[in-house]
């Protein structure tokens, strides 16, 4: 059996005489390098024994692709170490020996000159040739064993030995040693090699075995022991299989929810295409009716006048819309009212671009309504005063609303990165909203009566909806930036009551978007500075 | 230890890539929520239009039929003579006579009515109605407009060139681009701008051809290009939005910076892009006729 053969034995069955027969197999090796370490052979006994300890206690975390040899060797030199610290008399005994090593030309002498500095000098050597020596001279193999244990071919075991024989010669040479030919080493070497007291294997190995039972290995140690058999592709296979199961569930939820996105993507585009069909649809057929029913209106009144006879004493119903140029007026149906919005317009810059003609909106920032919409909705003074304050103080109250629900955030809603930027989030209120909104709608019923209240209320509907965010039924955010260039930046968010993007909005201009009284202080600063900024530049 | 090493490093990534997963899934979930919630407002929205539809329909159907009773009626009655009709004035009953079907509105007014002026290539009746137009005025109007529309067209079509693709435009994403240069039509346009004032005012008189005039410029400028007045070049394209393929449209008028959008939703059948989609021969969403 092999060595990794006989420790998965071990390992998974307890096996005593698996570990038995590992110390057999190399407790020349280990006896022979300790006792060259220390020159003593009570204490070659002891280290060989804290050897196969050692191994019996780390068999569980060992890898199990490397030569065990090699192990066995480096954990010799180190017990030997431990117990052989005295660096001085090594050195004494190193130059006592090269000055024999000059003189002494047989093997034994020869293995005595070298037997300080022959441990070193295998350390000197590669991993590969190093187990090469290891197992050619101290485990006595010959080249078919050491070609099975290295897993290559015997002609290939065979140069490896001689390579490394040729170099260990040539490390000596180099120190001062006298080394003829690499045939002499390895005679030197074969020498070297001690066999153990016999009986030492199986004192060893009990040893080993009674210290590993004291140290009994927990449930974890079992599973990280049979994990540590594995090979490291099997180790690899093993790990990824068992955390690829989370990922590979994760993977497929999210192709789940991709897939899902994709669809409502993909209906919500369809439900926008069939809401903006449906409302030019609706408009179509809106105008249409209220043209019949203006029509029918006409004839049914002609119709009455004739049949009572009293046409000759009424103007024509068929007329009453028509242009007339004797007046300063036109008369218009009711029902336009709300299908017209009434407004000043102005022409608005668009850059190098001919300027825009825009409406103006039917309700200023602070509520006040548009004289255009008062005069059109015929409003007397008190009504228009009326309107006006009760549209002003619903503005005023909505704000004062805004700055006890809201807070700092960190989000930017000003177009421009960069620079400073101080946001205030309002939060919904649609309770307080609501109120406000049924009060404002009592006061617009009773000052102008239900149908130009509603026809109020379709012409500033839009407003309601933009400035105070449908009386706080969903958040919205307010960011003043001053850019790192110098520029004040506005910018707005509206939200939806469901969190989603409603509207954003962003521009230089303050007078644009409205600031809550928190950022006032701060817009009032940055535009200071963004004035400093600009004069700065000028020159 | 390599193997303890193996074991870790195959922990730390798969728990990476798990918290990435993690992130991602919760994205697309929270996203998926809010379409979730937009869609369930679109719906909402949709119903109620759909019923307004409904109810509007059944109430054309009842005028319909009512006009048509009317007119029967009146038809087989002797044209009666009515009284020369009084013009309108807000003095008698107020500007919003509370029993009557009708409101006044000062003419100096009219500057501040916004309104639908032109939809498909034809007067709306809401701006036929705000000016009082009879009939004959109307159809009348509506030809003016329509020979102003029609001599437009063809004048780009004439003067149509083929062209590069404005490189400002250019992302390394965007796939086939139709481009088309139309040179300044100031001076044709020009002559028939006056052609279509000189007809308003004939058809409507000076007053009321000035309002109508005033909407009618502000409509040639957004809608039908001011007219042609500066030299244009014109792209329809395919390019990236959100990783996917969608189309754009860009119009680069001669000293300004143009304007660009991607075409996401259906676009009117009368709307500009569609006109310019159809003349170059691209696809473009386009909502059916109702």
């Amino acid at each position: 059996m092999s060595d990794r053969e006989l420790l998965r034995e071990f390992l998974e069955r307890r096996s005593e005489s698996a570990f038995q027969r590992l110390a057999q197999k190399h407790i020349d090796l280990v006896y022979g390098t300790a006792l060259r370490r220390v020159n003593d052979s009570g204490l070659a006994e002891e280290i060989a024994q804290e050897v196969f300890i050692a191994l019996a206690r780390r068999a569980p975390r060992l890898r199990w692709d490397m030569n065990l040899a090699g192990w066995l060797y480096k954990a010799t030199l180190l017990q030997a170490s431990r117990r052989y610290r005295d660096e001085q008399r090594r050195k004494r005994r190193e130059e006592l020996a090269v000055e024999m090593g000059a003189t002494m030309k047989d093997e034994d002498s020869l293995l005595k000159s070298l037997a300080p500095a022959l441990d070193d000098a295998l350390l000197g050597l590669s991993e590969k040739d190093r187990q090469a020596l290891l197992l050619r001279f101290f485990e006595k193999k010959n080249f078919r064993e050491i070609a099975l244990e290295l897993g290559i071919g015997e002609d290939a075991a065979q140069k490896r030995v001689a390579k490394s024989l040729g170099q260990l010669t040539q490390w000596f040479r180099r120190r001062g040693y006298g080394v003829p030919t690499a045939a002499a080493l390895a005679a030197a070497l074969d020498a070297a090699s001690q066999a153990a007291p016999s009986g030492l294997a199986a004192l060893a190995a009990q040893g080993a075995l009674a210290a590993a039972a004291s140290a009994s290995l927990s449930d974890l140690g079992l599973w990280m022991a049979k994990l540590m058999i594995l090979t490291k592709t099997q180790t690899a296979v093993v790990c990824v299989a068992l955390l690829s199961a989370p990922v590979v569930y994760q993977w497929h939820n999210i192709s789940r929810a991709q897939a899902e996105h994709l669809q409502r993507a993909a209906e919500m585009v369809e439900l926008r295409r069939a809401v903006g069909l449906e409302e030019r649809f609706l408009a179509q057929l809106e105008s249409r009716q209220l043209a019949a029913e203006r029509s029918g209106d006409e004839l049914q009144e002609r119709w009455d006048l004739i049949q009572r006879g009293e046409a000759n004493r009424h103007e024509d119903p068929a007329t009453r819309f028509l242009w007339d140029e004797r007046s300063d007026y036109v008369r218009l149906p009711k029902a336009l009212a709300s299908r017209l919005t009434f407004a000043e317009f102005e022409m608005r810059p668009r850059g190098k671009d001919k300027p825009e003609r825009v409406q103006r909106p039917a309700l200023a920032k602070d509520g006040t309504p548009a004289p255009a919409l008062l005069e059109a909705l015929g409003f007397t003074a008190e009504e228009a005063q009326s309107v006006n304050e009760a549209t002003r103080k619903v503005f005023a109250d909505f704000y004062a609303l805004t700055a006890q629900h809201g807070t700092w955030t960190n989000a930017n809603f000003s177009m421009l990165g960069g620079g400073e930027y101080k946001t205030w989030l309002t939060f919904a209120m649609p309770e307080q909203g609501r109120e406000l909104r049924e009060n404002y709608d009592n006061c617009l019923t009773q000052t102008l009566g239900e149908e130009r209240a509603q026809v109020f209320w379709r012409q500033t509907k839009d407003i309601f909806r933009d400035a105070l965010n449908e009386f706080g039924q969903a958040p919205h955010a307010v960011t003043v930036a001053l850019t790192r260039y110098g520029k004040l930046q506005l910018g707005e968010m509206f939200f939806r009551p469901d969190g989603s993007d409603r509207l954003n909005s962003s521009s230089d201009n303050s007078d644009d978007i409205r600031v809550p009284e928190s950022l006032k202080p701060t817009l009032e600063a940055w535009k200071n500075a963004a004035l400093t900024a600009t004069q700065t530049r000028k020159p | 230890m390599n193997y303890l090493v193996l074991i870790l490093a195959t922990f730390i990534t798969a728990s990476t890539v798990l918290v990435n997963q993690r992130a991602a899934l919760r994205k697309t979930q929270g996203a998926n929520a809010q379409l979730a919630a937009q869609a369930r407002a679109l719906e909402t929205r949709l119903g109620e239009l759909r019923e307004r539809r409904d109810y509007f329909d059944h109430r054309l159907s009842a005028s319909k039929e009512r006009l048509g009773t009317l007119r029967q009626n009146l038809k087989n009655t002797p044209v009666p003579q009515f009284a020369e009709p009084l013009p309108p004035d807000p003095a008698r009953h107020g500007g919003w006579p509370a029993d009557a079907a009708y409101f006044y509105l000062p003419k100096k007014n009219l500057n501040t009515v916004g309104y639908q002026l032109f939809a498909g290539h034809r007067l709306t009746d809401d701006a036929a109605t705000l000016f009082g137009m009879t009939a004959a005025e109307r159809e009348a109007v509506d030809a003016a407009y329509g020979n102003l529309w029609r001599k437009f067209r063809e004048l780009e079509i004439q003067r149509m060139e083929p062209a590069e693709k404005p490189a400002i435009w250019n992302e390394p994403a965007d796939q086939e681009s139709v481009t088309r240069r139309f040179p300044s039509l100031a001076k044709e346009t020009g002559e028939l701008l006056a052609g279509f004032t000189s007809a308003l005012q004939n058809i409507l008189g000076t007053v009321r051809a000035g309002y109508v005039l005033e909407t009618a410029q502000a409509y040639f400028t957004s809608q039908l290009d001011d007219l042609g007045q500066a030299a244009r070049i014109i792209t329809i394209w395919r390019g990236s939005a959100d990783g996917n393929q969608k189309p754009w449209f860009g119009i680069l008028r001669e000293g300004s910076y143009g304007d660009v959008q991607m075409i996401q939703f259906p676009v009117e059948p009368d709307s500009t892009i569609a006109y310019y989609a159809q003349l170059f021969g691209v696809e473009v969403p386009i909502q059916a006729e109702p």
